[in-house]
């Protein structure tokens, strides 16, 4: 009568040790990697209790900073609209930005480990940004969707990095649902992390590189008569005067005409495009501490003609135009993009933050010359973004003539051609003179 | 012999749950430094002095109640409970504090129920009387039902800010019933010509009280109740066709299940698969086993961890607030424990006078490992989540009240062993 409540007993006892050898499992096993999971939050809890480092602008000036009491700590960011650069810390939502990339320096510790040891508060981050200039950039940028860039060629410096739409990094916990919905994309950096058609915006490097490899001469006719250029339903015309005007190569990039350079992208031929598209580092994600793309090699059924006039399915981010502009103001040299200048532990001293590279020539210094000469206005192009005939707007310029030093790059989403010159010259005209 | 046995592991207890008080008190200081400690990090020793009250109480009461009793489960028992309050208390001092009067109130029941005169033949005469009075207080949650944190099911009765869950006291019942029924029909249930009329009452309580529950969609203690009558036959008739038959119609109820009731379906995949959506569904589950492997081996230690991550951490996944500060060590604890109380209720049944007192004890002991085994295993990813308390440790004044009556009931029961 008894057996059956033995047997119970054995069943039971197997059930339980199977429990205990499942959590082991968990526990021991797969320790390793359920611990690192990104949803696993609790360092992020230590945040609340461990003040987090500063993030600083060249001159000092707070970025990011934490307030309140330990317990009840809290990030703040006196000026929200550099959101897409700094990023945000969210419990829920994790890390992002440069609160990410910075992280190690930038978060606390506590004294699990030494007891009664008051914890260790987070570094400090110095960026390379100057908060007048960002402010400029917002404040032209304003409701127009796009990006805009302010690089010291010098020394690859970046001085602002504007993004729109932006968003309000205090509030990231509450707006969360609403941002990641909206099809406008605010949490998207579009200076570093958004692919766009570029367009016109290539001429400047296309005829660099034609007159490096000497297939034009800058004041020599056109191989063939200047037309519109019809691209599907949408005819591409010169910018500037008419077609019926243009007679040399010179004119054709003054009047920022498309038709003349598909010809010389033909002359080129591919192979050498994608040589130049390469050497300009289109190929890699620029290295800013910030998520990057880079761009992806054109496809083989396209052509040399669509790749020169950027309309082939080579898409790339304002940061690379910016790049590309600091070569031909810089006698073809190309800066490395820097964002971090230095950080500093608590307590410690400041490091300079190393280069990610070298800096690297991409083409001839007298071709980077000539062309520099050309733009010294800047440069106006428009990019045809899609079949439905959407189309973008760029501007690259740089100041001042000798020993250029500040790069500007704009892209607007909206294709107001007109807006982005503006932007940019008003941004060029901030510049210090020297 | 047996009372010094019980007098020593009364003392472990304590020295237990005063170590962990004392460092659940210096846990602030090792977290943040002293800046951030104050009189808070004491208010906990309110939970721990209540606590030791309860046992004291129960233990001297017992000594003058039933002279002659088990003499592990209450120290194991209140070791647990303790152990329990004080990581409701961490996790949240609010539940904390309801948690500790409901031990009040758990420990005067087990008291009365220890102490009421002459042996639990009144319990096997009015077994209808019982059951009904179970199945019309549940079924009042249909009409009248509420649910205390003001979302999800409805399980709940109550006012004025004291809540009931009637289905803890039903299941309580249900065994008192089945062991009552089968203790008086053996012999006709179980016959080769078995007649339908005497399985009849039977099956029709055990159906009604599925019914209810599956009405409440209250779907984990079905499936409970379902395993303890499953069990219950098995002892009873000690045949394994039934275990068989029963776990073969589980498994039929359980495809059905998966097919009418979303419930079934989001619970199973988010069992099978939990990594396929673990901010969403899973949230709770895949959260859970963060928790288990940040404790690792021997844990974060006591409030270094954030088990407050797992969404209602303090009722059906305490073990992973567990888990996490105490890590395999304490969830292995845990489950040996209650594996403790178990055992002992099996060796009360095997030893106990007659049928009904055999099956009873047999019942709660059984009732009480499925539900451990249950929660344990849908914490850990070992079987789909069901909704139940983990005994004597979970938030829950209704399941804590119910675990100390059915733990009242075996201590009786040793107390008359053969």
């Amino acid at each position: 009568m008894t057996l059956p409540f033995h047997r119970l007993g054995l069943i039971i006892a197997a059930g339980f040790l199977a429990l205990a050898l499942a959590s082991g499992y968990w526990a021991y096993w797969e320790q390793a990697s359920l611990t690192a999971r990104a949803d696993n939050f609790r360092w992020r809890l230590a945040e609340q209790d461990v003040r987090r480092g500063d993030i600083l602008d060249r001159h000092g000036v707070r970025l990011a900073t934490t307030t309140g009491e330990a317990g009840d700590l809290q990030r703040r960011y006196p000026y929200p609209a550099l959101a897409p650069v700094l990023g945000y810390v969210s419990l829920l939502y994790g890390v992002a930005g440069i609160e990410a990339s910075a992280d190690d320096v930038l978060h606390g510790v506590l004294a699990a480990e030494a007891w009664f040891a008051p914890p260790t508060p987070g570094g400090e981050v110095r960026l390379t940004l100057d908060l007048r200039w960002q402010q400029l950039a917002d404040q032209l940028l304003a409701q127009h969707n796009g990006a805009l860039i302010v690089l010291d060629a010098s020394t690859g410096e970046l001085l602002a990095l504007a993004s729109h739409p932006t968003f309000d990094p205090n509030e990231i916990d509450a707006q969360w649902e609403r941002l990641a919905a909206d099809a406008r994309a605010p949490l998207l950096n579009r200076a570093t992390q958004a692919l766009y058609q570029p367009g016109g915006a290539l001429q400047p490097l296309v005829l660099a590189a034609a007159l490096q490899t000497e297939v034009v001469a800058l004041d020599a006719p056109l191989s063939q008569e200047a037309t519109p250029l019809h691209l599907g339903p949408t005819t591409l015309s010169c910018l500037y005067s008419t077609e019926a005007n243009v007679y040399t190569w010179r004119e054709a990039f003054h009047f920022h005409c498309p038709q003349p350079f598909a010809v010389l992208g033909e002359q080129l031929g591919a192979r050498r495009l994608d040589q130049l598209f390469a050497n300009a580092r289109f190929y890699d994600a620029p290295e800013v501490a910030l998520p990057a793309l880079a761009a992806a090699h054109p496809s083989p059924t396209t052509t040399a003609a669509l790749m020169a006039i950027g309309q082939s399915d080579l898409t790339l981010t304002p940061l690379h135009l910016a790049l590309v502009t600091a070569a031909i103001a810089r006698e073809g040299r190309m800066p490395v993009p820097q964002l971090i200048s230095a950080t500093r532990r608590a307590g410690g001293e400041w490091q300079a933050m190393p280069l990610a590279m070298q800096p690297v020539t991409v083409f001839a210094p007298e071709a980077a010359r000539t062309v520099k000469a050309l733009m010294n206005n800047g440069h106006s192009a428009l990019a045809l973004a899609d079949a439905a005939g959407h189309q973008l707007a760029w501007f690259s310029g740089f100041t001042p003539f000798t020993d250029a030093r500040y790069v500007v790059v704009v892209l607007l989403e909206d294709g107001d051609w007109a807006a982005a010159r503006a932007m940019g010259e008003k941004l060029l005209a901030q510049a210090p003179r020297p | 012999m047996s009372l010094s046995r019980e007098t020593l592991l009364f003392r472990l207890a304590f020295v237990f749950i005063g170590a962990t008080a004392l460092a659940l008190t210096v846990a602030p200081l090792a977290r943040i430094g002293a800046a951030g400690w104050g009189a808070s990090a004491w208010a906990h020793w309110s939970a721990a002095g209540i606590w030791a009250l309860c046992a004291l109480s129960a233990l001297w009461g017992l000594r003058r109640l039933l002279p002659e009793h088990d003499p592990y489960l209450l120290p194991v028992v209140y070791v647990l409970t303790g152990w329990g309050l004080l990581t409701i208390w961490r996790l949240t001092p609010r539940f904390g504090t309801r948690q500790m009067l409901w031990l009040v109130v758990a420990t005067a029941a087990l008291l009365l129920i220890t102490g009421l005169p002459g042996d639990l033949r009144w319990l096997r005469r009015y077994r209808y009387t019982w059951l009904l009075g179970g199945l019309l207080l549940t079924g009042f949650t249909l009409l009248f039902g509420v649910n205390p944190s003001g979302v999800g099911q409805d399980l709940w009765l109550g006012c004025c800010g004291l809540y009931l869950q009637p289905a803890e006291i039903l299941k309580l019942l249900l065994v008192i019933f089945l062991a009552a029924y089968l203790a008086d029909r053996r012999e006709q249930v179980f016959a080769q010509s078995a007649s339908l009329a005497y399985a009849l009452p039977l099956l029709l309580m055990w159906a009604f009280s599925q019914l209810l529950l599956l009405m409440q969609r209250d779907l984990g203690m079905s499936a409970l109740l379902f395993a303890v009558f499953v069990v219950m036959l098995y002892l009873a008739s000690g045949q394994v066709r039934y275990v068989a038959l029963g776990a073969g119609l589980l498994m039929l109820g359980g495809a059905i299940g998966y097919r009418l009731f979303d419930v079934v379906r989001l619970r199973v995949e988010a069992w099978w698969n939990p990594w396929a959506d673990p901010s969403g569904r899973s949230y709770q589950i895949v959260q859970s086993l963060i928790a288990l492997a940040v404790g690792g081996l021997l844990g974060r230690g006591l409030g270094q961890g954030a088990p407050t991550l797992i969404p209602v951490v303090h009722s059906d996944f305490i073990l992973a607030a567990l888990a996490e500060e105490w890590g395999l060590a304490g969830v292995v604890a845990v489950i040996a424990l209650i594996a403790l109380i178990v055992l002992r209720g099996l060796h009360i049944a095997v030893h106990a006078r007659g049928l009904f007192r055999q099956l009873l004890a047999g019942g709660l002991a059984a009732l009480i490992a499925l539900q451990a085994f249950m929660i344990i295993g849908g914490v850990i990813k070992l079987v789909p989540l069901t909704g139940l308390t983990l005994p004597f440790l979970s938030y829950g004044g209704s399941s804590l009240v119910a675990h100390f009556i059915m733990i009242g009931l075996l201590l009786k029961l040793s107390s008359q062993a053969r």
